[in-house]
Protein backbone atom coordinates (compact mmCIF):
# COMPACT_ATOMS: atom_id res chain seq x y z
CA UNK A 1 0.00 0.00 0.00
CA UNK A 2 1.19 3.58 -0.94
CA UNK A 3 0.57 6.76 1.41
CA UNK A 4 1.41 10.18 1.37
CA UNK A 5 3.01 10.34 5.12
CA UNK A 6 5.99 11.81 4.39
CA UNK A 7 4.75 14.23 2.37
CA UNK A 8 1.74 15.25 4.87
CA UNK A 9 4.83 15.49 7.31
CA UNK A 10 7.46 17.60 5.02
CA UNK A 11 4.43 20.13 4.76
CA UNK A 12 4.12 20.09 8.89
CA UNK A 13 7.71 20.68 8.65
CA UNK A 14 7.85 17.48 11.20
CA UNK A 15 10.71 14.98 11.62
CA UNK A 16 9.90 11.50 12.09
CA UNK A 17 9.92 11.39 15.81
CA UNK A 18 7.66 14.77 16.16
CA UNK A 19 5.07 12.46 14.33
CA UNK A 20 6.02 9.45 16.04
CA UNK A 21 5.03 11.42 19.55
CA UNK A 22 1.93 12.68 18.37
CA UNK A 23 0.88 9.52 17.25
CA UNK A 24 2.08 7.60 20.39
CA UNK A 25 4.46 5.55 18.62
CA UNK A 26 8.29 4.77 17.84
CA UNK A 27 10.56 6.59 15.50
CA UNK A 28 11.16 3.24 13.87
CA UNK A 29 7.09 2.37 13.68
CA UNK A 30 6.87 6.01 11.27
CA UNK A 31 9.62 4.75 9.17
CA UNK A 32 8.34 1.73 8.27
CA UNK A 33 4.78 3.13 7.25
CA UNK A 34 6.16 6.00 5.16
CA UNK A 35 8.66 3.87 2.93
CA UNK A 36 6.02 1.06 2.72
CA UNK A 37 8.02 -1.79 4.92
CA UNK A 38 4.49 -2.11 7.15
CA UNK A 39 0.85 -0.94 6.84
CA UNK A 40 -0.86 0.46 10.03
CA UNK A 41 -3.83 -1.07 11.70
CA UNK A 42 -7.41 0.26 10.93
CA UNK A 43 -7.43 2.41 14.55
CA UNK A 44 -3.89 3.19 13.88
CA UNK A 45 -4.75 4.90 10.21
CA UNK A 46 -7.92 6.39 11.81
CA UNK A 47 -5.32 8.16 14.45
CA UNK A 48 -3.04 9.27 11.48
CA UNK A 49 -6.08 10.52 9.43
CA UNK A 50 -7.24 12.62 12.31
CA UNK A 51 -4.10 14.14 12.94
CA UNK A 52 -3.56 15.68 9.75
CA UNK A 53 -7.56 16.45 9.65
CA UNK A 54 -7.94 14.38 6.28
CA UNK A 55 -9.80 10.77 5.18
CA UNK A 56 -7.76 7.99 5.19
CA UNK A 57 -8.29 7.52 1.53
CA UNK A 58 -6.24 10.45 0.56
CA UNK A 59 -3.19 9.35 2.33
CA UNK A 60 -3.11 5.81 1.98
CA UNK A 61 -4.13 4.14 -2.30
CA UNK A 62 -4.22 0.82 -2.20
CA UNK A 63 -1.55 0.56 -5.13
CA UNK A 64 2.16 -1.34 -5.23
CA UNK B 1 1.59 13.22 28.99
CA UNK B 2 4.14 10.29 27.60
CA UNK B 3 4.81 9.79 24.25
CA UNK B 4 6.54 6.22 22.69
CA UNK B 5 8.85 8.44 20.59
CA UNK B 6 10.52 10.81 23.56
CA UNK B 7 10.48 7.78 25.87
CA UNK B 8 13.77 5.56 26.16
CA UNK B 9 12.26 2.21 26.51
CA UNK B 10 8.12 2.08 26.22
CA UNK B 11 6.64 1.02 29.46
CA UNK B 12 5.32 -2.60 28.05
CA UNK B 13 8.77 -3.03 27.04
CA UNK B 14 10.11 -1.99 30.13
CA UNK B 15 8.00 -3.83 32.03
CA UNK B 16 8.77 -7.03 30.40
CA UNK B 17 12.22 -6.73 31.10
CA UNK B 18 11.57 -6.57 34.88
CA UNK B 19 9.08 -9.81 34.46
CA UNK B 20 11.71 -11.28 32.40
CA UNK B 21 14.35 -10.48 34.94
CA UNK B 22 12.69 -11.75 38.01
CA UNK B 23 11.63 -15.43 36.06
CA UNK B 24 15.04 -15.59 35.28
CA UNK B 25 16.44 -15.25 38.86
CA UNK B 26 13.75 -17.51 40.18
CA UNK B 27 15.36 -19.88 37.37
CA UNK B 28 18.74 -19.43 38.53
CA UNK B 29 17.68 -19.40 42.77
CA UNK B 30 15.87 -22.70 41.77
CA UNK B 31 17.84 -24.54 39.75
CA UNK B 32 20.76 -24.43 41.84
CA UNK B 33 19.87 -25.77 44.70
CA UNK B 34 18.51 -28.97 42.76
CA UNK B 35 21.31 -29.28 41.27
CA UNK B 36 23.40 -29.53 44.41
CA UNK B 37 20.84 -31.90 46.45
CA UNK B 38 21.06 -34.53 42.88
CA UNK B 39 24.96 -34.40 42.91
CA UNK B 40 25.02 -34.68 46.58
CA UNK B 41 22.46 -37.83 46.59
CA UNK B 42 20.64 -35.86 49.08
CA UNK B 43 17.25 -36.02 46.82
CA UNK B 44 14.08 -36.87 48.56
CA UNK B 45 12.22 -40.39 47.90
CA UNK B 46 9.43 -40.49 45.23
CA UNK B 47 6.46 -39.18 44.73
CA UNK B 48 8.82 -36.08 46.02
CA UNK B 49 11.72 -36.66 43.59
CA UNK B 50 9.53 -36.01 40.66
CA UNK B 51 8.42 -32.69 42.53
CA UNK B 52 11.81 -31.38 43.43
CA UNK B 53 13.33 -32.54 40.27
CA UNK B 54 10.61 -30.09 37.74
CA UNK B 55 10.49 -27.25 40.07
CA UNK B 56 13.13 -25.73 37.97
CA UNK B 57 10.83 -25.35 34.95
CA UNK B 58 7.94 -23.45 36.91
CA UNK B 59 10.11 -20.66 35.89
CA UNK B 60 10.69 -21.62 32.74
CA UNK B 61 6.60 -22.05 31.51
CA UNK B 62 6.74 -18.20 33.60
CA UNK B 63 8.91 -16.77 31.16
CA UNK B 64 6.34 -18.06 28.24
CA UNK B 65 3.32 -16.67 30.05
CA UNK B 66 5.22 -13.36 30.65
CA UNK B 67 6.04 -13.19 26.89
CA UNK B 68 2.43 -13.89 26.26
CA UNK B 69 1.75 -11.05 28.46
CA UNK B 70 4.30 -8.39 27.02
CA UNK B 71 3.10 -9.08 23.36
CA UNK B 72 -0.70 -8.60 24.98
CA UNK B 73 0.77 -5.43 26.52
CA UNK B 74 2.37 -3.97 23.83
CA UNK B 75 1.15 -0.08 22.75
CA UNK B 76 3.07 0.04 19.62
CA UNK B 77 1.88 -2.61 17.17
CA UNK B 78 4.74 -2.15 15.01
CA UNK B 79 7.15 -3.40 17.83
CA UNK B 80 4.47 -6.22 18.65
CA UNK B 81 4.78 -7.00 15.27
CA UNK B 82 8.72 -7.60 15.22
CA UNK B 83 8.85 -8.86 18.51
CA UNK B 84 6.51 -11.71 17.49
CA UNK B 85 8.76 -12.27 14.70
CA UNK B 86 11.88 -12.49 16.92
CA UNK B 87 10.13 -15.11 19.01
CA UNK B 88 8.95 -17.05 15.94
CA UNK B 89 12.40 -17.14 14.61
CA UNK B 90 13.73 -17.73 17.99
CA UNK B 91 11.41 -20.99 18.44
CA UNK B 92 12.44 -22.12 14.72
CA UNK B 93 15.96 -21.62 15.51
CA UNK B 94 15.81 -23.56 19.04
CA UNK B 95 13.47 -26.33 17.19
CA UNK B 96 16.26 -26.67 13.82
CA UNK B 97 19.21 -26.66 16.30
CA UNK B 98 17.82 -29.17 18.64
CA UNK B 99 16.51 -31.95 15.61
CA UNK B 100 19.66 -31.44 13.48
CA UNK B 101 21.33 -32.13 17.36
CA UNK B 102 18.95 -35.55 17.61
CA UNK B 103 19.97 -36.31 14.28
CA UNK B 104 23.27 -36.05 14.89
CA UNK B 105 23.31 -38.01 17.98
CA UNK B 106 21.22 -40.50 16.20
CA UNK B 107 23.24 -41.28 13.11
CA UNK B 108 26.54 -40.30 13.78
CA UNK B 109 27.35 -40.77 17.39
CA UNK B 110 26.97 -37.63 18.64
CA UNK B 111 27.27 -37.22 22.77
CA UNK B 112 23.71 -37.03 24.12
CA UNK B 113 23.11 -33.47 25.54
CA UNK B 114 20.60 -32.40 28.00
CA UNK B 115 17.02 -31.18 27.24
CA UNK B 116 17.32 -28.79 30.26
CA UNK B 117 20.19 -26.37 28.42
CA UNK B 118 17.18 -26.49 25.24
CA UNK B 119 15.89 -22.99 27.36
CA UNK B 120 18.98 -21.55 27.75
CA UNK B 121 19.43 -22.19 24.16
CA UNK B 122 15.82 -20.09 23.11
CA UNK B 123 17.02 -17.44 25.41
CA UNK B 124 20.21 -17.13 23.15
CA UNK B 125 18.18 -17.46 19.93
CA UNK B 126 15.53 -15.19 21.38
CA UNK B 127 18.73 -12.84 22.33
CA UNK B 128 19.97 -13.10 18.45
CA UNK B 129 16.70 -12.66 16.75
CA UNK B 130 15.30 -9.43 18.49
CA UNK B 131 19.06 -8.16 18.30
CA UNK B 132 19.00 -8.75 14.59
CA UNK B 133 15.14 -7.53 14.38
CA UNK B 134 16.15 -4.02 16.14
CA UNK B 135 19.33 -3.60 13.94
CA UNK B 136 17.46 -3.99 10.72
CA UNK B 137 14.83 -1.73 11.77
CA UNK B 138 16.48 1.22 13.48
Amino acid sequence: MKNRLKVLRAERDWSQADLAERLDVSRQSVNAIETGKYDPSLPLAFRIARLFDVTIESIFTDER
Amino acid sequence: MTHAASRPTRPSWRRYMLRFGAAMAAYVAVVLPVDYLAHRGLMPAKPWLYLVAVTPAIPVAAVVLIVLRYLQEEEDEYQRMLNIRAYVAATGLTLTICTGWGFLQDFAGLPTISLTYVFMLFCVCQGLTTGWTRLRNR
